[in-house]
């Protein structure tokens, strides 16, 4: 027997866990383990059969063999081939509130000349629609976009026309607030499909503490008033939740998701505070460290879980993309954790005056001096000169986890991803410094977690799992289980 | 396929024909008169089939005289082949919804368990398929079987066979049984897709995730990787592909380990079954080597299911009766044993799934499990 | 006898240093062990006696017990040279793998050139 390509590392006492190029993943006790390093096992050898059939190891036929492991590795990278999906447009600066982990740094409500004007909404729509990928994204974002409100319906109305040329599949989103919001917009989104993103922090008293107006009063009455008026306007289908965790909310998960369930949302992105903007000037009162985060993720996970088997569908959605990249062999597409870097190849980002950028945090950085990844402009530049121009080659080029110190030896690279932007801000390397990324540390202590989960192989909770990553019922693959 | 002994007289070469119960049809070519006994004058006629046979009316036209009770099981639709043995079979059942050709006995295979024995090619065969295609007036909810032997191995005869379906049938549903490894050769699988009618399904045989355990299964080396490259090239054309794991003692151990395999590998197929074991040709020889009670590999075979039902991958249960396998997985067992080698145990008389359940092959004899009880 | 003592050379709380063979280990696995130490140490690398490098750890003074973790360095050390191991037996299998992926390559070929077929 030979081996093929795999990482490696100690998982707990008794076992190594495997995880190789096409993504499958294998527990191993130590004793198998060193006679497979060695060449040594045969086909009585326990864990022999799991190995050659997960392509740890081969015998013969390694051409047929490596066809089948390419095909996977094709497809786990098949959003490269989709390039630029997610296109976010900073339709303006201006925001009524100042939340206190805001990466945008918003402007007051009056400062119109952060707004992005007619004439470059169409130009960044141009350039969209020059983009290879079947399905295009558009997302508007702020400050509050709902404030620049004649550029965002022009917008819509405008990409529509002239993707009757294209036929290209165009889906819209629009990240507001929900406090300022309109009767009238909120119409308009339903009769033109535009998505809601929203963020809900918890209850009221978590919420407020976070999210509030300038003159620093809370927005969660005003929020939860328009979140039932569009809900009832869209449907509870086209309006959706993000909530951030501060140190308030850390150990209060619990809390968050009992608002969610309460409110009716089928599931919540968990995400933890990101160092841009004003998270990382108020961080010693919103911030909480690494560990913290993951434990009450655990604990809030396990919440869910429960409320799942209680006959409640509810979904964690960082878990399920984390688990749909372990347990199936398709591509998942988040900008936030690729290999190469999403940003750039999967999502760019159009600050208001046309300037595009391959994340917001570019954009922050060229708004603090900095503008290292300064793609372009729709006004004067080419698409190519933008989206294959230096800056994105060189992006792609140094955040190839398989070639990354540290990363291309992890037992988790085949699910992880890079953050070049984010290892620029902090250490002025695109490549970054693992060993003390918090980043790293992050996404390794989830996979643990997770693989944790996996490796007990609970019923109860897979069966939840794959109800997420499947998009099934809990009860229709659980009659497979209970009594017919 | 159903067959009847007779005793035949006027027949040269075998004759195939529709069969018709109406002895005074006006235009009579290619249809084979059933009746109790010959009231009127057969000519015209491919044949006849009846119990008491008036050489009066009946002079020159191909007969066979069966019994009574044999003349009563044949229908108007059914296409039958009689012989000079005095050998009839029914080669087109107009009360089943699914009918099988065989196109060829030759096999590049030599599965432990197969229940039909590879053969030399007859030729023959082709022609009475053409024959078939050319006679039957399929309703929409029939389905047309293409099986062997490995039918892919005939080529071109295969390609022209499967191009007179489409050109005279093309609506018809078919369903091709095979080894998928004449796919791994990319020109013929681009060949066969031009060719196949509309709606058609390739059953492709899989008996395991590791190619020494499947090779040992098929008798022949290197089966494994050629049919997995026949299935990629199958995909490659986007042809809808169904899997067959025939379960037995060789494979039934590590069942969870191939639907995880064919999910992680080959998650474009359609549908996968895991099917029972017919107990017959090489089969029974086999015995010792390969029988597995279904009742001892239950809990496997329920995680197997677990496995492609988590993953939305169609997933059936062929061949293996209600009370062998867990409660849960009875939704996916089907009924899949054509009717003319279907039965059941007198046990099962009492058994309040019975209608559901899908029974035993006759041709099995004695094989089955020990743990067959009523529900 | 050799124990970590003879091998690990503690000069205080916060700096010591460890010699490595170097016909043991490859110079790439004892800069991978090394780089995983870089959030909590200041690290040199330099020559000792032939065959041999000396690294020097210093202590970026956050909690850390500088023997413990030199041990943990050394248990370190020997992963990253096993995982060198296996990059020299199955890389260039990995390479087709990725090469495969994007554009069909050649495979009867590029096989046949690693000579991996048996």
């Amino acid at each position: 027997m030979h081996t093929l390509p795999f990482q490696f590392s100690r998982f707990d006492d008794d076992h190594l866990l495997l995880v190789n190029e096409s993504g499958e993943h294998i527990f191993l006790d130590e004793r198998s383990f060193e006679k497979l390093i060695q060449n040594n096992l045969n086909h009585n050898d326990e864990g022999y059969h799991s190995l050659k059939s997960r392509h740890f190891i081969y015998s013969d036929n390694l051409e047929e063999t490596i066809e089948l492991i390419s095909a996977k590795y094709r497809s786990r990278k098949r959003f490269l081939s989709d390039f630029t999906t997610l296109h976010m447009m900073v339709l303006t600066l201006r925001c009524c509130n100042d939340c206190v982990y805001c990466q945008v740094s918003a402007e007051n409500e009056e400062a119109s000349e952060f707004d992005m004007s007619i004439e470059t909404v169409e130009q960044v729509i141009d350039i969209i629609f020059c983009s290879p990928s079947q399905v295009v994204k558009i997302e508007f974002q702020g400050g509050e976009p709902t404030l620049n409100w004649n550029t965002l319906r022009h917008a819509v109305i405008y990409a529509k026309a002239v993707n009757k040329r294209y036929q290209k599949v165009l889906d819209f989103v629009v990240c507001t607030n929900l406090v300022t919001v309109t009767e009238e917009q909120l119409y308009f989104f339903k009769d033109h499909k535009v998505n809601i993103s929203t963020s809900l922090d918890g209850p009221k008293h978590l919420h407020d503490k976070n999210r509030v107006l300038k003159n620093g009063k809370g927005t969660y009455d005003a929020f939860i008033k328009n979140l039932c008026l569009a809900r009832n306007i869209l449907g509870a289908d086209q309006v959706n939740a993000l909530m951030t965790t501060t140190s308030d909310s850390v150990c209060k998960l619990e809390e968050v998701i009992d608002e969610y369930i309460k409110l009716g949302f089928n599931g919540v992105f968990i995400r933890p505070l990101n160092p841009y903007g004003l998270a990382v000037k108020n961080e010693e009162n919103i911030g909480y460290s690494i560990e913290e985060f993951v434990d009450n993720y655990e604990k809030a996970l396990n919440l869910i879980i429960n409320i799942n088997l209680k006959g409640r569908r509810f979904v964690e959605f960082y878990a399920r993309l984390l688990l749909t990249r372990i347990l199936t062999p398709f591509s998942t597409g988040f900008v936030d954790l690729q290999s190469p870097s999403g940003a750039g190849i999967s999502g760019a980002i159009y600050d208001h005056n046309g300037d595009v950028y391959p994340a917001d945090e570019g954009r922050m950085l060229a708004r603090m001096g900095d503008k290292r990844f300064y793609m372009g402009n729709v006004a004067k530049d080419s698409y190519e000169k933008i989206f294959a121009g230096t800056v994105i080659r060189d992006m792609a080029e140094h955040s190839c986890l398989e070639i990354m110190p540290y990363c291309e030896e992890c037992v988790y690279r085949t699910y992880c991803g890079s953050d070049p932007i984010r290892n620029y801000a902090e250490s002025r390397d695109v490549m970054g410094k693992r060993p003390e990324s918090r980043f790293c540390l992050r996404n390794k202590l989830i996979f643990d977690m997770l693989f944790r989960k996996i490796k007990r192989n609970n019923t109860d909770e897979m069966d939840v799992f794959w109800s997420w990553i499947s998009g099934q019922d809990l009860k229709a693959i659980r009659t497979a289980r209970e009594d017919a | 396929m159903r067959q009847f002994k007779g005793s035949s007289v006027n027949i040269a070469e075998s004759v195939i024909g529709l069969i018709t119960h109406n002895p005074i049809l006006f235009s009579r070519k290619n249809y084979i008169l059933v009746c109790e006994k010959t009231r009127f004058f057969t000519n015209g006629y491919e044949g006849v089939v009846t119990a008491r046979n008036n050489d009066i009316y009946n002079m020159f036209t191909p007969t066979l005289t069966v019994d009574v009770n044999s003349i009563k099981m044949l229908v108007d639709g059914d296409i039958i082949q009689i012989n000079s043995d005095g050998l009839l079979k029914v080669l087109w059942d107009k009360k089943s919804k699914s009918n099988a050709i065989l196109m060829t006995e030759s096999c590049n295979c030599n599965c432990r368990m197969c229940p039909q024995p590879p053969n030399k090619h007859n030729p023959d065969l082709i022609r009475i398929c053409k024959n078939i295609i050319n006679l039957i007036a399929p309703n929409p909810d029939e389905s047309l079987i293409i099986t062997g032997g490995e039918p892919t191995l005939l080529k071109d005869d295969f390609i022209e066979v499967i191009s007179l379906i489409k050109e005279k049938h093309p609506n018809l549903n078919c369903l091709l049984l095979t080894n998928g490894k004449s796919y791994a050769d990319f020109d013929f699988t681009k060949r066969f897709s031009g060719s196949r009618p509309q709606y058609f399904t390739t059953c492709v045989s899989l008996h395991s995730d590791v190619d020494e355990i499947h090779d040992d299964i098929v008798g022949s080396k290197g089966s494994f990787y050629k049919t997995l490259m026949g299935l990629y090239n199958l995909a490659r054309f986007s042809e809808k592909i169904e899997l067959r794991v025939v379960v037995s003692k060789l494979n039934a151990s590590h069942l969870e380990s191939i639907a995880e395999f064919i999910f992680r590998n080959l998650p474009f197929v359609y549908h996968c079954t895991f099917m029972g074991l017919e107990m017959t040709g090489y089969a029974s020889d086999n015995r010792d080597d390969i029988w597995a009670d279904p009742f001892d590999y239950r809990d496997e075979l329920s995680k197997a299911v677990s496995v492609l039902r988590r993953a939305n991958i169609n997933v059936s249960i062929y061949n293996t009766p209600l009370c062998l396998i867990d409660k849960s997985m009875w939704p996916f067992a089907k009924q899949s044993i054509s009717s003319w080698k279907n039965n059941y145990q007198s046990i099962c008389d009492s058994c309040s799934v019975r209608p559901d359940c899908c029974g035993f092959f006759t041709t099995s004899g004695t094989n089955y499990s020990k743990y067959i009880a009523p529900q | 006898m050799i124990n970590f003592k003879d091998v690990i050379v503690v000069t205080d709380e916060v700096t010591a240093n460890i010699k490595i063979c170097t016909s043991i280990y490859s110079m790439d696995a004892i800069r991978a062990a090394t780089y995983a130490f870089t959030d909590r140490y200041n690290i040199f690398i330099t020559k000792g006696s032939p065959d041999e490098v000396v690294i020097v750890f210093e202590s970026k003074g956050l909690n850390s017990h500088i023997l413990n973790d030199l041990k943990d360095f050394s248990g370190v050390l020997i992963e990253r040279q096993l995982r060198c191991q296996l990059e020299a037996r199955n890389g260039k299998i990995r390479d087709i793998i990725v090469g495969h992926a994007f554009s069909q390559v050649d495979l009867h070929n590029a096989v046949k050139a690693i000579g991996e077929n048996d």
